[in-house]
């Protein structure tokens, strides 16, 4: 489990006004972020026309974390902060302990796929602090069960947020409404919403932990959908989660998730642009990449900093890093036997 | 005043053009034909899609820097170092500018779109604009002397940044760019001239898409010319280059204000490698011929060749630091003498004359101006026009440099057959290659133009041409402009205004999948890089789950960077058509975790690296046949045959 800080949890009960929160704001919506390379790098990793169930259900998660800063984002902007996402610092270093995340707990890195990689580190990324233990059919024994808390989760940071939000009272909600980002053509109104009030600050908060959790009683939210604990479950059992009549009432026996080594590429483990020779078309590309990646952030930053209409080329700039990855993952790295990675490495000045 | 001016600074590195190649070869246009391995990479046997079939189409610039700046004193030209070391870069908070071609039946204008410069000092931007799409220009294809094909050209890319914005020049301490604000003042505008070689369109090499740049960046005045310099035209006496020394078409100006004549060599000389090494061909030293009966490759003597220095082109790093710029003091008399006389380079040849007693060993011409010193200059260069709708091109001439008043006079080419197809590949061999230029009528425009001191514009009026490629829209016409009189030589060989008059289209009321297939299937076989990798667009299903995106870049405007198509030849009721049908799909429920993840569709399974050698010679292939004699009988006079 993602084990968070204590002291986390302890700053967002001290904060007295939502100007104290923006720390606590900002540090969720660097933890949604600090996902999404991780797990872009796993789907990036799947060869085109292979492996299209494990892509679809990688996929699916990155898009909702994706969300998920967005709605951060707007909390942020909602209680009168400004999101800084425009910036080095904002990038974790991989390997490395997720933002907020005990240093020890978890170490988080970019490679490529394998089921080991989605049991050791992405469950635990996204395990909800009670998960259900959901059998895995036919029987690999009982799935992975939950570790004993010792430390906050990331529920419980955001739980504290929304009681904390509820302790502030409705006035919290001072931002400008013109800064809130919501458009039904990438995200339905039920997922990204304009948060104009303590309700709507509630709410967004839901999205974000049911989608990943799930609630308490079952592995799906309240749209039914599975969370994402459980969807990398599917990819590490091989079957699709299901309905099941027996207790818990669901279990990891549904349509096969098949993943096939020879269809994906392997990838550099935790790599930098530094690795790669200068004078390859490894490192050629990975700094394409790298800029698309950095203008996606400057993108981003002028979205959610009083730009909404900006997340258009956003998504743009997202498809460009996207096609630029394809072309990097089948490129070999000299020397090393292993195909390149993208590095997720901020570029200031323009390629090199 | 154009960037070839005492104001300006110069900036050298590397560009990355990852044009797709898919669509080098007419034949592939052709949905009913189009086979999948079109979207391969090329193999010793086989063209396929050529040697880039996956391009993203994007241009952008490579660890470029400023290497140097120059102001202006009173009249004295002084050089400038504090921009040294700067960066030249792309826009960074919005995609990758995109290089495209008009057509595939001309391929030798390729433009910019969407390319927005930066000058950044350290971290901080210092300059910004957004290049204005002009194609390039003055392309040749033996610059380098070591190497063959793409990979040997070199050009010039000449346009306007607009929408200027710089920096206030407090504490940057450079005189340029000061001087260069006050330019912006007036008109929110810089000239700026990129110049492109050394191009690797090698898939196996490293430095795969990229080649060497150098620009160089100076003020624009209202009324001039954006995309060439209205100046001093040098031009072999035949061919491409000049007779032993190698040099193609460039251009200079004579500095009004400072008495400099500026040169621009930056796409001129002959070079040995992609880097930008020169090919030493002895002393070149430019001066005034004063007597305009003195060809190129003749000796000059003391009595009519009035020497103004000679040209350090041979100093380590020469291109990269002056950007290719030359700037030569001038005495009053000399340029009183420039003014009304033809300039030239010498060289000392290898048989030079002036070993014989011949030529008091002054060399003889390496090139020289145009005779009578006239050019006629024509813009935008490429031109697209939907069926009943009218553009507007400008004329201007001028005659040692000053703007001229006379007439141009302007020609359809007419029918051209066989253009835009690659080598024998009998996977294609059995598809007709359209011809272009036919018919006549769907163009029109006057014969003749009267060119004023600021250019002319005439209106070039499109009608439908009534689909007479077939499987390709609308019809690709060269309109060829010069001087009354003018020979060939005086004009670069693929200078003519290219015109793409799209074909008549009725919106249907109610757009269905079938109204826009052949249009979609179409973009979906020549970018695979989308269609493999992201979202085909030849299939519905594909297009409808992922309505709002490819409706975002199908409405994009033409100057964005994700416009849709990337080629831009689409016309408006063809895209109203494909807005319309997006517009009516539902795409399935967003929330569906099964629905398929765009990028990872389940299509045609990709390889790594390809370990073969694959040439790029794009651009050569279309250049040699093009220029191939022979390509029209007398007799036809361009009206349509069967």
């Amino acid at each position: 489990m993602l084990k968070i800080d204590p002291n986390r949890l302890a700053a967002v009960q001290a904060a007295e006004n939502a100007e104290q929160l923006w720390p606590s704001v900002q540090a969720a919506i660097e933890l949604e972020h600090a996902t999404i390379p991780p797990y872009l790098t796993a789907l990036f990793s799947i060869k085109q026309g292979y492996n299209v169930e494990a892509a679809t259900i990688i996929g699916s998660v990155v898009r909702e974390e994706m969300l998920h800063m967005a709605i951060a984002s707007n909390l942020m902007n909602a209680i009168g902060g400004r999101p800084d996402i425009d910036n080095p610092r904002f990038i974790p270093a991989y390997p490395g302990p997720l933002p907020m995340g005990v240093r020890s707990s978890l170490t988080v890195g970019l490679s490529k796929l394998t089921r080991r990689l989605a049991y050791d580190v992405f469950m635990d990324i996204e395990e909800p602090e009670n998960p259900i233990e959901v059998p895995v059919v036919p029987s690999l024994g009982a799935a992975k069960t939950a570790d004993t808390p010792e430390y906050a989760t990331i529920g419980a940071f955001y739980a504290a947020i929304k009681q904390k939000l509820i302790d502030v009272g409705p006035a919290v909600i001072a931002g400008d409404p013109s800064r809130q980002v919501a458009d039904a053509r990438w995200y339905p109104a039920t997922e990204l919403f304009p948060i104009l009030s303590l309700p709507d600050a509630l709410k967004a908060i839901d999205v974000i932990v049911e989608q990943g959790e799930g609630t308490s009683t079952s592995p799906v939210d309240g749209d039914g959908q599975v969370a994402h604990y459980y969807r990398f479950g599917e990819l590490v059992y091989g079957r699709r989660l299901v309905r099941v009549p027996e207790p818990p009432g669901w279990a990891y026996a549904g349509a096969p998730v098949p993943l096939d080594p020879a269809g994906v590429w392997d990838l550099l483990d935790d790599a930098k642009a530094a690795d790669y020779p200068s004078d390859s078309s490894a490192r050629v590309l990975v700094e394409a990449f790298n800029s698309a990646y950095t203008n996606l952030l400057r993108c981003l930053q002028l979205t959610f900093d009083g730009a909404p209409g900006k997340l258009d080329m956003a998504l743009s700039v997202m498809v460009e890093m996207q096609l630029t990855a394809q072309k990097l993952v089948c490129t070999p790295v000299p020397g090393t036997g292993k195909y390149a990675a993208p590095t997720f490495e901020y570029t200031g000045g323009g390629l090199r | 005043m154009v960037y070839l001016s005492p104001i300006r600074f110069s900036f050298a590195g590397r560009f990355q053009a990852d044009v797709s190649t898919v669509n080098n070869d007419v034949r592939h246009y052709d949905n009913e034909a189009f086979r999948p391995n079109f979207q391969d990479l090329s193999t010793r046997d086989n063209p396929n899609g050529w040697w880039n079939p996956t391009g993203s189409g994007a241009f952008r610039f490579v660890g470029c820097h400023v290497t140097g700046a120059s102001y202006l004193d009173g009249t004295t030209v002084r050089d400038d170092r504090a921009l040294d070391g700067a960066t030249i870069t792309g826009a960074a908070d919005r995609s990758a500018g995109k290089l495209v071609d008009i057509d595939p039946q001309w391929q030798l204008a390729s433009a910019p779109w969407g390319l927005a410069v930066r000058l950044l000092l350290g971290d901080t931007e210092i300059l910004r604009g957004e290049f204005k799409s002009h194609p390039f220009r003055d392309l040749w294809f033996s610059r380098n002397v070591d190497q063959s094909a793409d990979g040997a050209a070199s050009s010039t890319f000449q346009s306007v940044l607009e929408n200027v914005q710089i920096a206030p020049p407090d504490g940057i301490g450079s005189m340029a760019l000061a001087q260069l604000g006050k330019s912006v003042a007036a008109t929110g505008r810089l000239s700026i001239r990129l110049t492109t070689f050394g191009y690797d369109g090698q898939a196996t090499s490293p430095s795969f898409t990229l080649g060497t740049m150098i620009g160089t960046i100076g003020p624009c005045l209202p009324g001039e010319p954006e995309s060439f310099v209205l100046g001093r035209r040098f031009a072999p006496a035949a061919g491409f280059t000049s007779y032993g020394a190698g040099i193609t078409y460039f251009s200079g100006r004579v500095d009004r204000e400072s008495h400099a004549l500026l040169l621009d060599l930056s796409n001129a000389l002959q070079l040995t490698d992609s880097a930008g090494t020169p090919n030493d061909i002895g002393r070149l030293r430019a001066g005034i011929l004063t007597d305009d009966a003195i060809a190129e490759n003749t000796p000059v003597t003391a009595t009519n060749f009035i020497d103004l220095g000679e040209i350090d082109y041979r100093a380590p790093q020469w291109l990269a630091d002056t950007g290719g710029v030359v700037a030569l003091s001038l005495t009053d008399a000399q340029y009183e003498a420039a003014n009304a006389h033809p300039l030239a380079l010498t060289y000392d040849a290898p048989f030079n004359p002036g070993e014989t007693g011949e030529a008091d060993g002054r060399g003889v011409v390496a090139i020289r101006e145009t005779t009578g010193g006239l050019l006629a200059g024509a813009e935008p260069a490429v031109v697209r026009i939907d069926a009943g709708a009218t553009a507007d091109v400008t004329f201007y001439a001028a005659r040692y440099g000053r703007p001229l008043s006379t007439d141009v006079n302007l020609r359809q080419v007419g029918r051209v057959p066989g253009q835009g197809a690659g080598t024998t590949n009998p996977q294609v061999d059995d598809i007709p290659i359209p011809d272009i230029g036919v018919p006549t009528e769907a163009l029109t425009f006057p014969a003749t133009v009267s060119t004023s001191a600021t250019g002319t514009a005439i209106t070039l009026q499109g009608t439908d041409p009534g689909n007479p490629r077939q499987y390709l829209d609308g019809q690709l016409y060269l309109i060829d402009y010069r001087l009354p009189g003018q020979g060939n030589q005086a004009r670069q060989p693929f200078d003519f205004v290219v015109v793409h008059v799209r074909d008549a289209y009725a919106v249907p009321q109610n757009p269905a999948w079938a109204d826009i297939a052949p249009t979609m299937t179409q973009y979906g076989n020549l970018y695979p890089i989308m269609s493999r990798a992201y979202i085909d667009l030849g299939d519905e299903a594909a297009v409808a789950a992922n309505r709002d995106i490819v409706a975002l870049a199908f409405s994009a405007p033409m100057t964005d960077p994700n416009h849709m198509p990337v080629t831009r030849d689409l016309s408006q009721p063809k895209r109203q058509a494909i807005l319309a049908w997006l517009a009516s799909v539902t795409p399935p429920a967003r929330d569906d975790p099964d629905a398929p993840v765009s990028g990872h569709r389940p299509a045609v399974r990709q390889s790594g690296r390809p370990d073969y050698e694959s040439p790029s010679d794009s651009k050569t292939v279309f250049a040699n046949r093009f220029l191939r004699a022979g390509r029209r009988t007398p007799a036809d006079s361009g009206s349509e045959v069967t």
